[in-house]
């Protein structure tokens, strides 16, 4: 082991060498008396700071029932709101409904006369509905028999819930 | 994959969140740790008081954030960390002030008073560090914290944790040789 591994005690005493250099390191240790001594002065340092945190700060005795009687104030966090949930569902009926009587035919029109009926078919477009739907529904159209009526099942789809940063 | 059928949905939720959900209890236990950080970030015990009781509202209102209750205490140090920030942008903060006030709090009775003022000194040493070095050094010391860690709670890279790891862990190295210089003569 070549004195180039004392440039491994930064990360070493950081807890940042990876896990399988560790024992080269520590052989490296039995070798070096210069990292040696680093890694008992981190040690000192490690145990007394942690002691003299514990002995000499300990928070003032009221701390702590003071913040357990505050938490007890608090109100509960909101629960999920299921009805906020379902705006993208209610969104997208609307926006079914509206275009479907958009595409019913105006009753209002004069009749066609007999030939000009079937003219009518086969110029007529058929009208194209086109329906957004927000990305957490999953739309179905479903066949009822009528050329005029569609009914689109429509599924939520799961979506876990977005988390805050603290 | 595994299917789940759309009834089951909530049953799942709810049993998730139960396993998330942190009585006030579980926080309660942390605060001797987070004041003692706050400390270190305030140099203050009074604003150390304030911000500890701050840090738990928020925490307590922000339950439903925590992913990991194990990672509770990191959770709580990020929280403590960030409202200490947006505390020194609206108002910046006198020199660290702990220097005559660390030993204020009375020693267990019979301890040795040499003893205590080592450990006094200590923390005073700590304390005159910059405050980027004393905080990483005290997560990284006291707390064990690993090097991840340290950088989540206070929001910097890896390198500069090390960096400032390395600078502290010198700068408390001499002054432990300059104590011992001066004891030995």
């Amino acid at each position: 082991m070549s004195s180039a591994d004392c440039t491994w005690i930064d990360d070493y005493l950081a807890g940042d060498l990876p896990v399988d250099w560790n024992p080269l390191f520590e052989q490296h240790l039995l070798q070096c008396a210069s990292c040696r001594e680093e890694v008992e002065a981190w040690n000192t340092l490690r145990g007394m700071l942690a002691q003299a945190a514990e002995e000499l700060e300990q928070p003032p005795e009221a701390l702590s029932q003071r913040i357990a009687e505050s938490l007890k104030r608090q109100p509960q966090p909101p629960a999920e709101q299921p009805r906020a949930r379902l705006l993208p569902a209610a969104a997208a009926v609307c926006l079914l409904v509206g275009a479907l009587l958009y595409a019913i035919p105006q009753q209002d029109e004069l009749p066609l006369r007999p030939g000009e009926q079937s003219i009518a078919q086969k110029v007529a477009p058929k009208p194209d509905v086109t329906v957004a739907l927000p990305d957490d529904l999953i739309g179905v159209p479903v066949d009822v028999g009528d050329p005029d009526v569609t009914v689109v099942w429509m599924y939520p789809t799961f979506q876990p819930e977005k988390r805050e940063a603290p | 994959m595994r299917k789940v059928s759309q009834g089951a949905i909530p049953r799942i939720r709810r049993a998730l969140r139960s396993e998330l959900s942190l009585v006030s209890d579980d926080l309660i236990e942390h605060v001797p740790r987070v004041y003692r950080f706050t400390l270190r970030l305030t140099g203050d015990p009074h604003r150390a008081d304030d911000l500890t009781q701050e840090t738990f509202l928020r925490a307590w209102k922000k339950r439903h954030t925590l992913n990991e209750k194990r990672a509770v205490l990191g959770w709580l140090f990020r929280i403590a960390a960030n409202l200490w920030r947006d505390e020194l942008r609206r108002q910046p903060a006198p020199a660290h002030s702990l220097e005559g006030d660390t030993p204020q709090i009375s020693a267990p009775p019979g301890q040795d008073l040499e003893h205590r003022e080592e450990r006094s000194r200590i923390l005073r040493w700590l304390d005159s560090l910059p405050p980027r070095q004393r905080e990483v050094l005290y997560l990284r010391a006291v707390e064990d914290f690993s090097l991840d860690e340290i950088c989540d709670v206070l929001q910097i890279s890896k390198g500069a944790a090390k960096t400032n790891l390395s600078l502290a862990r010198k700068a408390m190295r001499e002054n432990f040789q300059l104590t011992t210089r001066e004891t030995d003569r």
